[in-house]
């Protein structure tokens, strides 16, 4: 189990200093920004993908993955992954939008755009696992 | 699709729970699957058929496709 962790944690390191050091050496060579910019920003963004492969790692290695529910079977599984599926075709779409929307934006609006996507394909998330549920286990299951 | 789970899992004597444990599933499917709301993959559907000593085709009646299936296949064979 020990050695499992290590070398999911050595091959985080390994990936998060790979995207670190990519992203701030491009970044970095950018007129517009500054080559100290470039690395911070290489390294947020690097930062985040060791995150989230360290949740989504533990997640599938925790006892709730080994769980009744979770198994490929259980109606819990299968809503989950109907809902994500449907989900996944309109976050495309919310993220061309998003793109296209943010060639023209300026100021606050710009800000707030990919906030505004990210609170839009949450909420569709939530409603087709609600849909699913209810159709499929019913409200007082 | 309609299911005699409830039926053949009363008969051998089985709660939701034991026969959820015995297909590596939650209760909450079997209840589901009970309800007629959920219906189970086919690997799940043979493991309940063997946890329930039966066949897959008498623990599983389809509501009205059976009847089409055979029509399809007597047609090719007229054809």
């Amino acid at each position: 189990m020990l050695t499992r962790v290590t070398r999911t944690l050595v091959a985080t390191a390994v990936i998060l200093a790979a995207v670190g050091g990519l992203l701030g050496a491009v970044l970095g060579r950018d007129p517009g920004a500054g080559g100290l910019d470039g690395a911070l920003l290489g390294l947020a963004v690097a930062l985040a993908v060791g995150v989230h492969l360290l949740v989504r790692s533990a997640a599938g290695r925790g006892v709730e993955a080994s769980s009744p529910e979770a198994a490929e079977d259980s109606v819990e599984r299968r809503v989950w992954v109907a809902a994500s599926s449907a989900t996944f075709v309109d976050a495309v779409s919310v993220l061309v939008l998003v793109a296209l929307l943010g060639l023209w934006a300026e100021g606050p609006l710009l800000r707030w755009l990919p906030l505004a996507g990210l609170a839009v394909v949450l909420a569709d998330l939530g409603v087709r696992v609600r849909r699913g549920w209810r159709r499929q286990v019913g409200d007082g299951a | 699709m309609r299911s005699r789970v409830r039926e053949l899992r009363s008969a051998a004597g089985l709660t939701q729970a034991d026969l959820a444990a015995r297909v590596a599933v939650s209760r909450r499917t079997i209840i589901s699957i009970e309800q007629g709301r959920f219906d189970p993959s086919l690997p799940l559907a043979f493991r309940l058929a063997r946890a329930l000593g039966t066949r897959v085709d008498e623990l599983f009646i389809p509501d009205d496709d059976g009847d089409q299936a055979v029509d399809v296949r007597s047609d090719e064979g007229v054809a």
